[in-house]
């Protein structure tokens, strides 16, 4: 099971945002280092406003985080974060969707504030909305480097290496053609299924559904080799192909 | 179409400022008229390492401001005068560098000079930021330890991420790996990593390797780039990455040959 931050918003201004958002992390950067943010938008002061995703998403990685999916809000704003990249999963069941007392949406005052955060597990409600949507694999035709971080949700093809430091995520597959040498998360919003195939396994971490394992020198035989790294139950495992 | 050339790393103290100044020098002495400008904004090397830091009056900053015209700023250089440096400010910070700013210097020198070699400062914020945004092409300058190619692999990204031409979905800049400090000696034994090793994780083309040379240090007390020094090692290298910017073919020094290590090497019974 993964745990996921939720952002609950409540308000789309940038300023506000951008300004509390940095305060929340400045006070203890390691919680909100490399974690999967999901923006839940059941509780926005005004529902019926346009919270620009693409802007949130640069925010939150340029805080460490990565912005993956909605959850909730009208049409509009989910046509929104699809553009933006992001998956859409249903509004909270009917048991959580009343936002709980201290949540509930009232005038914004000064020191209101513009979120919340707080954690979940995922597993069972992070269920795309429709799920028939077909979406294509995202195919990254350079090499990622260190300190860089692609995520898509679907499968993800990376013709080139991946150097130590860099960070891939997919909610489906990960094919690595070059050289993999970084991290490596499939299934990184709960798809137990998910697997990782590569030619050339120097991995430091490999993830599936939230089940990481680093690379430790047990797995050494492996190195350089042709693996696919699959969930068996709770144990992740990596064989030769 | 000047060829604007940003000389980076992303690790402190690899050789940046030493090949700025030795590759825009051999590049004027080929007869292209060349400027070399100092990114370096707070620290200001160049002028030393070009010999020419009595004779800063404007800097780089100053020009940014308005406060002098680029050709008040311009250094002339004393052995070829195909060569122009722009000082980095002693007295500023890297802040005082703006896209705007940058952007505008370069144009400008663009229209009278072939090359601009841009010398970054190390790090990967604001400064080497600037440096990087405008290149056509990277020389990133890389020693051969796992802490100069990771930096290396990063600047890499952040010139695929962060420079003009990746904003502005343009072809991408053109890189080059100088692999500098390279002593074979030290990778026969293992302390350090080989070409082929570097190449591995960088996997950019290799414009050069400079080996670890005690004329380096003696040219830069003197203030003269040590490509003026054709009979020491670091020199000829130098000298050969400049013949290939221009794309001509330059002989393969024994260093560039890839080795495998000793014993493979014994194995094959080659030299
Ligand atoms: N090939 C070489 N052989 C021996 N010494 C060298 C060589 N290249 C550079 N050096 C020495 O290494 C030191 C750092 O070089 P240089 O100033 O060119 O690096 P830099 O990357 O510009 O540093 P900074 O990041 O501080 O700007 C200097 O003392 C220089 O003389
Ligand atoms: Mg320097």
């Amino acid at each position: 099971m993964l745990a996921v931050m939720v952002l609950e918003l409540y308000d789309c201004d940038k300023v506000i945002l951008a300004r509390d958002l940095e305060r929340v992390v400045a006070e203890s950067p390691c919680v909100f280092d490399n974690t999967l943010v999901v923006a839940a938008l059941d509780c926005l002061h005004n529902p019926d406003c346009a919270p620009d995703f693409v802007w949130l998403c640069s925010l939150c990685s340029s805080m460490g985080m990565h912005l993956v999916a909605v959850r909730g809000g009208n049409a509009q704003q989910r046509h929104s974060a699809l553009q933006a990249g992001l998956s859409c999963l249903c509004s909270q069941s009917p048991a959580y969707s009343v936002c709980e007392p201290e949540h509930r949406p009232t005038p914004r005052t000064e020191q209101q504030k513009a979120f919340a955060f707080h954690m979940e597990s995922c597993r069972q409600e992070m269920v795309p909305v429709s799920r028939s949507d077909h979406v294509p694999p995202r195919v990254i035709s350079t090499p990622v480097r260190s300190g860089q971080q692609v995520f898509h949700t679907g499968d993800l093809i990376l013709a080139q290496a991946v150097s130590q430091g860099a960070e891939v995520l997919a909610s489906g597959n990960i094919y690595a053609y070059g050289p993999l040498r970084g991290r490596a998360l499939a299934g990184a919003c709960g798809n137990a299924s998910a697997r990782i195939f590569c030619t050339c396994f120097e991995a430091e971490m490999v993830s599936i559904d939230g089940h990481y394992k680093m690379i430790s020198p047990h797995e050494r035989h492996l190195w350089k080799k042709s693996v696919q790294v699959q969930l068996n139950g709770r144990e992740l495992s990596v064989q030769p192909l | 179409m000047a060829r604007i050339i940003v000389v980076t790393s992303g690790k402190g103290g690899v050789g940046k400022t030493t090949t700025s100044a030795s590759l825009a020098s051999g590049l004027a002495v080929q007869g292209h008229k060349c400027a070399v400008v100092d990114f370096d904004v707070g620290l200001r090397n160049l002028d030393l390492v070009m010999g020419c830091e009595r004779r800063v009056i404007y800097d780089l900053v100053n020009v940014i401001n308005g406060e002098a015209t680029l050709n008040q700023a311009l250094i002339v250089d004393r052995r070829t005068d195909k060569l122009s440096i722009l000082p980095a400010s002693q007295t500023r910070n890297k802040d005082a560098l703006t896209v705007e700013g940058v952007g505008r210097i370069l144009d400008g020198l663009a229209e009278t000079f072939e090359f601009v070699i841009c010398d970054s400062p190390a790090g990967i914020e604001h400064g080497a930021l600037m440096a990087l945004y405008y290149a056509d092409e990277a020389i990133v300058v890389t020693n051969p330890e796992v802490s100069s190619v990771r930096d290396s692999d990063r600047i890499l990204g952040l010139l695929h991420s962060r420079s003009r031409r990746a904003e502005q979905g343009l072809d991408p800049v053109r890189e080059h790996l100088l692999l500098a400090r390279y002593d074979a000696a030290r990778v026969t034994k293992g302390d350090m990593l080989g070409i082929d090793d570097v190449q591995s994780v960088l996997g950019i083309p290799l414009l050069g390797v400079v080996p670890e040379d005690k004329a380096v240090l003696e040219a830069s007390n003197e203030g003269v780039p040590v490509i003026h020094f054709p009979g020491s090692a670091a020199g000829k290298a130098y000298q050969n990455a400049v013949f290939r910017i221009l794309g001509k073919e330059a002989p393969e020094s024994s260093l560039e040959k890839p080795r495998t290590g000793w014993l493979k090497w014994l194995l094959e019974g080659s030299g």
